[in-house]
């Protein structure tokens, strides 16, 4: 009870300091003029729209799908806390994807390179931390057959890993489009 | 159907789709889109092509059998 108390105290910690970090960033980039809205055109925007409609159903169908599962089979595959994160993961993965294959994903005014190199750190940090503590035998990712939460950084690499090679992909090929 | 007319146009102007992009204010995918006939464009975005490369609407973006 008492690991869990802190343990959750450490996450919500964390999530407030990226809160704070970026909040800071914000106000010091706006002030040196640098912060401009993400400007989407409209072939980009109908794009988007469509993404998190197939996003939407894949978070919908995997709920219903993971509920009657667990009520049918009478397994527990993973416990909730993973289960909802997956749900989240899978989701925006397939919007991040479906973004990305449509060319909707970065704004008119960004730079996909940046992006990219952000999402090649998050991927590293998350599975080195993953893979570390599977290394070191840290908390079981696994534990009476079930996926535990201690398996979201894995999750997380992974998710950051599939968008990231989609995206240089298609950056790959946009460079090679251009006329 | 591919608008062979924006793409000869732009040349014509010695644009990249690039270029014509960040005149019109849109992605260069979007032209590229435009171009390939993978999507069309609102009037909106039409006339400001147009106005770009000194076309009409009847230039760029009707075709004859309209």
């Amino acid at each position: 009870m008492g690991k869990s108390l802190s343990y959750a105290l450490g996450v919500i910690a964390g999530i407030l300091l990226v809160f704070l970090v970026y909040g800071i960033l914000m106000v010091v980039t706006k002030r040196r003029g640098k912060c401009a809205n993400a400007q989407f055109d409209e072939r980009q925007v109908v794009a988007r729209g469509r993404a998190y409609r197939y996003a939407f159903f894949t978070v919908l169908f995997y709920l219903l799908g993971w509920g009657l599962f667990e009520l049918a089979a009478d397994i527990r595959l993973w416990d909730t806390y993973t289960g909802c994160f997956l749900g989240v993961f899978l989701s925006v993965t397939v919007f991040a994807v479906v973004a990305i294959l449509n060319d909707a994903y970065f704004a008119v005014n960004e730079k996909p390179a940046t992006y990219l190199g952000i999402f090649a750190l998050v991927t590293v940090l998350n599975l080195g931390i993953g893979v570390w503590n599977l290394v070191t035998g840290g908390d079981p990712i696994v534990e009476h057959g079930m996926l535990t939460y201690h398996s979201v950084n894995l999750l997380v690499g992974g998710m950051f890993l599939v968008i990231l090679i989609v995206a240089a992909i298609r950056v790959w090929q946009g460079k090679r489009e251009d006329v | 159907m591919k608008n062979l007319k924006l793409k000869a146009a732009r040349a014509a102007h010695d644009l990249s789709q690039q270029q014509l992009a960040e005149a019109v204010g849109v992605s260069r995918q979007t032209i590229n889109a435009i171009e390939k006939g993978d999507y069309n464009p609102t009037v909106k975005l039409c006339i400001a092509i147009c106005r770009t490369l000194g076309c009409t609407l009847d230039d760029l973006f009707w075709t004859d059998a309209e």
